[in-house]
C-alpha cells in the first residue's frame, strides 16, 4: 500500500519537476537557516556545560558608585579569596586568578605567545580541569611549575605525555610542566592555555596583599543548597569591614556561572539586565519564523496547482477511492518532498557551515551523531509534510467530483485570501531586512568615519618587551633611519585600549565630594604627534622623562572640566600624594567608543618599563616591503622575542564586531527571505494564472494583446508588493530607531532607503511573476477555452 | 436492481428553483441495457451520476439492490455502490501519471484487494482487450479508441454488476465507436446490467430500452 503511494509520489513528483524542485530547494533552505541558528543557539546555551559543579561557581563581582553611576567590575584585591574562605562557612571552595595574560613560552628555538592564567589549587577542582598526563595533586604547589593544554603541549613538544619536561618562560625562567590537561571545549567563559600557580604572581607583585588592590579576578564554589541572596547580603560590606578602610566603597557580591556568558550585563544602577541572552532569543526567534514560513511557503506551492490534482481526485473517486486512501496519498507525496527537502538541508548545511562559523566566530559542527539533532531533523521533516499535506488531503479530497469532471474551476475564497495574506506578509519581512541592512550598514560606516581626534591609519602597534624598552633609542634611530617609519612613540597602553581611570584627582574648584573619573595614561614625549593628536597649549614631555615626572597634558574635556580650557598651562591639579602642574593641553579624542564624547583624559610621562610601541609607517610605504624590514630590526635587538604587532585601523574596526555581526546577519537573512518570498508569489503567480485560464483565453479572441494580459496580470502582484510596503515601513523604521537609540553618535534614516527597498521588492516581484503571466498570456486560446 | 422514485434535483436561483431533474421514477431490472436519451441540458448525466452515488438528490429515494441507499451513512454507501459500479467516462478520465496497467489495477487497489489477485484480474483484462503489449504506456502515448478500451477495461476490474457509460463514443469515430457497442453487448449477454447516456440513435439500438429526458422530466419509450 504504502509503497504504491509512495511510487505515486514520486511520479508526481518528476512530472512536475521545476515546481517540485523549487518547492523542495525553498523548504531545505528554511531548515536549513533554522537549523544554523539553532546550532548557534545551543552553544551559546550550554556554554560552561563542561564544569560539574556549574550551579555552585561564582565569581566575585564588585560595585562602585561614582557620580550617581553604579559601575560593576570583576577586580577584587589579592586578599579575598582566602579571606572569604575562612570567614564564611558556605563558600566551601575559592581560587584566586590573574586576568588572562600573555606569556612568551619557549623550548629550544621554538618560541610561542601563549595565553594562561595564574591560579590557586582550588581553581582545577571548581573548573572540572581534566589531565591527559601528570597529577593535580602539588601540580601548583610550586612556583616554578607550570600545567599546560594538549594544544600547547602539541605546538612545543609535538606529543601530550610531556608531565616532567622543562620548558621556559619570559626568556629567563625554566618551569616544570606538573600536568597536561584535555583541551577545554570553544564554549567556555574561563579560558587558558596554561596554567601556574598564583604564588608566582604574587611574588611578582607583592602589593597584591593590599585591600586596595583591585587586580585579579576571585572565583569561589558555594556549598549545596546555599542561599545565595543571604549570602550576598553578609559579603556585601566585607572589603571596608575586614580592611579597616572605610574609604573603600566596592560592594561585594557573588555572580553565578550560569549567568556568566549570557546575562552579565548591568544598567546604571547596577542591576542585571540582558546580555547575550538578548541575541539568543532573537535569533531563536527568527529561527522559528524562518521555519514556519518555508512551511507555509511549502503548502502554498504544493496546493498550487490543485486544479489539475482536482481532475485526477475525482477520477480516483469515481474509480472507488476513499477519502481515506487519498489523504494517505498526498500525505505521502508531501512527506517524500519534505524528506527530500530535509536532505538537500543537511547537505547545504554542510557546505553552509564553514561561512557561517567564520560569520559568528564560532566551531560549530552539525553533531548528527547526537540523537537530539537527529530528532530535530526528524521532526521537522515530519510535521513539515503533514502540515504542507494536510492541506491539499483534507482539502482536495472532499472535492465534488461531478464538478470536478465537469472542469469546473476549483474555487476557494478563503484560500485565495490565506495566499495573498503569505505573500505579503513574506515581502513584509523581506522589505523589512532590506531596510534593516541598508541602515545598519550605514550606522557602521557613520560610525566608523567620526573624527577620532588622531589618524589612525598607517599605525603600527607593537609591544615593548623589557629589551626593547631599553634599547628603544637604538631600535628608534634605526626606523627612521632606513627611512621606514616617520614617528615612534612610546605609551603604557594602545590608544585604543585605554582602560585605566580614576576618580582621585583634585583642582581648584573641584567639589570635594564629586567623584569625577579621569581616563589616565602613560606616555612619552614623542607619543602625541606619532598618532597625530594636535597639542593645543603648551609643550610635549621632553625626553629626559624623569624631569617632568611632576607635569602633566591633559585634553580640552578636563581643562572644560576644571574650567581653565582658555589657559590651562601652568595650572595645578592633585592627586592624594601629590600636586602636579599642566604642561600641555591636547585635542580631545576618543577614549573609550565613537558613542561617548567629552571624555577628560591625562598623560602622564611614561616611567615604567611596560609600554606599547606605537610607529607611524613612513608614507606611500609598500607594506609587503616595509614590514619584513622592521621585524628584522627588532629581531635584531630583541631576539627571544617573536615579533607582533597590530594595525590600529583594524583593531578599530574589529570594535564594531556586534554591529558588523548584526549587520552581516540582516544581509544574509534578506536574501533567504526574499528567496522564500519569490517562492511564495511564484506559487500564488500559477495558481492565479491556472485559475484564469479560461478568461485569458477569452481576452485573447477578443483581441487583448499578450503585452496589455501580462500587464493585466503582474498588476495585481505589484500592488500586493505595496501592501507589504504598507506593513514592512512603519515595522522597520520602529525596530532601526530602537536599535539606533542605543548609539549616541547615529545616522538620520534617509526616505531614499525605504524607497530602494520597496522598488527592490516591486523589481523582484515582477521578474518573478513575469514568468507565469507571460506564459499564460502566449498560451493557445483554442486549448484554454476547450473543456476538456 | 435499480429502483428511482421522486427523484429531484435542483438549483436555486433567486427564490426560484431550477429543476435539472424533475420527479424522476425509474426502474431498471438487472440484466437490462438501457439508453438514456435526451437534448443537452435535459439532465441526463446528472442522471447516471446519482445511479452512481457521484451525486446527490435533492428529494427522492433510491433503491439499489433492494438497500435504500440514502438511508445509509456516507461510506456504508460508499462500501455498497462502489465494489458495484463502473464508470465510463466521455472524456476517458484516465490517470495520467499511472501506466496503462496501473490505471485498470486502480478500483481493485482502491476496493483493497491484495497484490497477487490484482495481477490475476488485471492480466485476464489485458488479455481480453488485446493491450497485453501497451500495459506500461501512459494515456497519452495511446489513441482515443484505445484509451477509452482501457476506460471500460478499469470498469471491469471490479466485476460490476452495473456499468455506467456516459457518452462512451463521444470522443470516437464511428469505426472505434462500433467496436466499443459491440463490447458492451457482448458484456450485456454475459450478465452485467448497462446504462448508457447517448446522443447517437445508432447506440442506442444495441440496447434494449430507451429512456428519454426533456427537461429534466422522464418519457420512455420501449
Amino acid at each position: 500500500m504504502m509503497d504504491n503511494y509512495i511510487k505515486m509520489a514520486w511520479r508526481n513528483l518528476r512530472k512536475e519537476r521545476l515546481f517540485g524542485l523549487l518547492n523542495i530547494s525553498g523548504l531545505s533552505v528554511g531548515i536549513m537557516v533554522a537549523s544554523l541558528i539553532f546550532l548557534w543557539v545551543e552553544d551559546e546555551v550550554n556554554y560552561d556545560n563542561h564544569v560539574d559543579n556549574k550551579s555552585r561557581i561564582m565569581q566575585v563581582q564588585n560595585t562602585q558608585l561614582f557620580e550617581g553611576q553604579t559601575y560593576v567590575s570583576s577586580s577584587s584585591p589579592g586578599p579575598l579569596a582566602p579571606a572569604l574562605k575562612a570567614d564564611f562557612p558556605e563558600i566551601e571552595r575559592s581560587a584566586r586568578s590573574s586576568w588572562l595574560s600573555k606569556s612568551l613560552f619557549g623550548l629550544g628555538d621554538r618560541a610561542l605567545f601563549e595565553y594562561g592564567r595564574f591560579v590557586d589549587e582550588d581553581f582545577l577542582t571548581m573548573f572540572s580541569l581534566q589531565l591527559v598526563d601528570g597529577f593535580a595533586e602539588q601540580g601548583l604547589s610550586h612556583p616554578n611549575q607550570v600545567m599546560i593544554s594538549e594544544a600547547m603541549a602539541m605546538r612545543f613538544f609535538n606529543k601530550t605525555n610531556v608531565a616532567g619536561s622543562t620548558i621556559q618562560v619570559d626568556a629567563n625562567t625554566q618551569l616544570t610542566v606538573s600536568a597536561v590537561f584535555k583541551d577545554l571545549p570553544s564554549n567556555v567563559s574561563v579560558e587558558f592555555d596554561w596554567l601556574r600557580p598564583f604564588e608566582a604572581y604574587f611574588n611578582q607583585n607583592p602589593w597584591l596583599a593590599q585591600w586596595g588592590s583591585n587586580a585579579i579576578q576571585t572565583f569561589v564554589q558555594v556549598k549545596q543548597g546555599t542561599d545565595l541572596a543571604a549570602l550576598n547580603n553578609k559579603i556585601h560590606g566585607f572589603i571596608p569591614a575586614k580592611s579597616g578602610n572605610t574609604a573603600f566603597t566596592s560592594k561585594l557580591r557573588l555572580y553565578p556561572m550560569e549567568r556568566w556568558h549570557l546575562y552579565n550585563a548591568f544598567d546604571k544602577d547596577g542591576n542585571e539586565i540582558e546580555g547575550r541572552v538578548k541575541y539568543v532569543r532573537l535569533f531563536s526567534i527568527v529561527a522559528w519564523i524562518v521555519l514556519v514560513i518555508a512551511c507555509i511557503n511549502f503548502m502554498n506551492l504544493a496546493t498550487a496547482r490543485s486544479q489539475k490534482r482536482a481532475k485526477e481526485i475525482g477520477v480516483k473517486k469515481a474509480v472507488g477511492a476513499d477519502r481515506g486512501s487519498l489523504i494517505a496519498q498526498f500525505f505521502a507525496e508531501s512527506t517524500l518532498q519534505a524528506g527530500l527537502a530535509g536532505l538537500l538541508a543537511v547537505l547545504l548545511s554542510v557546505l553552509a557551515l564553514p561561512y557561517f562559523n567564520s560569520v559568528v566566530s564560532k566551531e560549530l559542527s552539525l553533531g548528527l551523531d547526537q540523537p537530539s539533532h537527529l530528532l530535530f531533523l526528524m521532526g521537522i521533516i515530519l510535521v513539515t509534510g503533514l502540515l504542507a499535506g494536510s492541506y491539499p488531503a483534507l482539502y482536495l479530497s472532499s472535492f465534488d467530483p461531478v464538478r470536478v469532471l465537469k472542469g469546473a474551476a476549483v474555487r476557494s475564497a478563503p484560500a485565495n485570501f490565506v495566499r495573498r495574506g503569505l505573500v505579503i506578509l513574506q515581502f513584509a519581512a523581506s522589505i523589512t531586512l532590506v531596510v534593516c541592512s541598508i541602515l545598519i550598514y550605514m550606522q557602521i560606516k557613520h560610525a566608523k568615519s567620526k573624527d577620532i581626534g588622531y589618524d589612525r591609519y598607517g599605525l603600527l602597534t607593537t609591544v615593548a618587551y623589557p629589551k626593547v624598552a631599553e634599547r628603544y633609542r637604538a631600535i628608534k634611530h634605526q626606523l627612521q633611519q632606513q627611512g621606514l617609519v616617520e614617528a615612534v612613540g612610546l605609551s603604557d597602553h594602545s590608544m585604543l585600549s585605554l582602560g585605566a581611570n580614576t576618580g582621585d584627582y583634585f583642582w581648584d574648584g573641584k567639589e570635594p565630594n564629586q567623584q569625577i573619573l579621569i581616563t589616565v595614561a602613560d606616555a612619552d614625549g614623542d607619543h602625541f604627534e606619532t598618532i597625530g593628536l594636535k597639542m593645543l597649549a603648551g609643550r610635549t614631555f621632553k625626553t629626559d622623562l624623569q624631569a617632568d615626572s611632576h607635569n602633566v597634558i591633559i585634553n580640552k574635556s578636563l581643562a572644560t572640566l576644571m574650567g581653565v580650557a582658555e589657559d590651562p598651562i601652568g595650572k595645578t591639579i592633585s592627586r592624594s600624594w601629590a600636586d602636579f602642574t599642566i604642561i600641555g593641553m591636547v585635542d580631545d579624542f576618543m577614549v573609550s567608543s565613537v558613542y561617548e564624547g567629552n571624555e577628560p583624559a591625562l598623560f602622564s610621562p611614561l616611567l615604567s618599563d611596560t609600554a606599547v610601541l606605537t610607529m607611524r609607517i613612513a608614507k606611500h610605504a609598500d607594506m609587503a616591503t616595509v614590514l619584513p624590514k622592521i621585524e628584522d630590526i627588532f629581531k635584531q635587538f630583541n631576539p627571544e622575542y617573536p615579533f607582533e604587532y597590530r594595525f590600529l585601523d583594524e583593531q578599530f574596526d574589529r570594535m564594531f564586531r556586534l554591529e558588523a555581526l548584526a549587520g552581516e546577519l540582516s544581509r544574509i537573512f534578506s536574501v533567504m527571505a526574499i528567496f522564500i518570498s519569490c517562492l511564495g508569489l511564484f506559487g500564488l503567480a500559477a495558481y492565479t494564472a491556472e485559475r484564469r485560464t479560461k478568461e485569458i483565453g477569452i481576452r485573447k479572441v477578443l483581441g487583448a494583446s499578450v503585452m496589455g494580459l501580462t500587464n493585466m496580470l503582474t498588476k495585481e502582484f505589484v500592488i500586493l508588493v505595496g501592501i507589504s510596503c504598507l506593513f514592512a515601513f512603519p515595522l522597520s523604521y520602529t525596530l532601526m530607531e530602537n536599535w539606533l537609540q542605543n548609539f549616541s553618535y547615529r545616522i538620520d534614516m534617509a526616505w531614499w532607503v525605504f524607497a530602494v527597498a520597496g522598488l527592490l521588492a516591486v523589481a523582484v516581484a515582477i521578474i518573478t511573476v513575469s514568468f507565469q503571466s507571460i506564459r499564460a498570456a502566449l498560451a493557445n486560446p483554442v486549448h484554454s477555452l476547450r473543456d476538456e | 436492481m435499480i429502483v428511482l422514485q421522486h427523484i429531484s434535483k435542483w438549483h436555486v436561483i433567486g427564490s426560484t428553483r431550477a429543476f435539472v431533474l424533475k420527479d424522476i421514477n425509474l426502474t431498471i431490472k438487472t440484466g437490462e441495457f438501457v439508453s438514456i436519451m435526451g437534448p443537452s441540458g435535459s439532465g441526463k448525466s446528472t442522471l447516471l451520476h446519482l445511479l452512481g452515488n457521484l451525486d446527490q438528490p435533492n428529494e427522492g429515494t433510491y433503491h439499489f439492490m433492494g438497500e435504500d441507499v440514502y438511508a445509509l451513512k456516507s461510506n456504508q454507501q460508499h462500501q455498497l455502490l462502489r465494489p458495484k459500479v463502473g464508470f465510463v467516462f466521455q472524456s476517458y478520465h484516465l490517470i495520467d501519471e499511472l501506466t496503462v496497467y496501473e490505471n485498470i489495477e486502480a478500483p481493485l487497489f482502491y476496493k483493497k484487494i491484495a497484490g497477487p489477485e490484482r495481477k490475476a484480474i488485471v492480466g485476464d483484462l489485458l488479455d481480453r482487450f488485446g493491450i497485453v503489449g501497451k500495459k506500461s504506456l501512459f494515456p497519452n502515448q495511446l489513441s482515443g479508441g484505445q484509451q477509452q478500451i482501457v476506460g471500460i477495461a478499469r470498469a471491469l476490474a471490479v466485476s460490476p454488476a452495473l456499468i455506467l457509460a456516459d457518452e462512451p463514443t463521444g470522443n470516437l469515430n464511428s469505426r472505434q465507436s462500433e467496436e466499443i457497442m459491440r463490447l458492451f453487448k457482448q458484456l450485456n449477454e454475459e450478465g452485467v446490467t448497462i446504462a448508457q447516456v447517448t446522443h447517437s440513435e445508432n447506440n442506442a439500438a444495441y440496447g434494449n430500452r430507451i429512456v428519454h429526458l426533456l427537461d429534466g422530466q422522464m418519457k420512455e419509450e420501449s
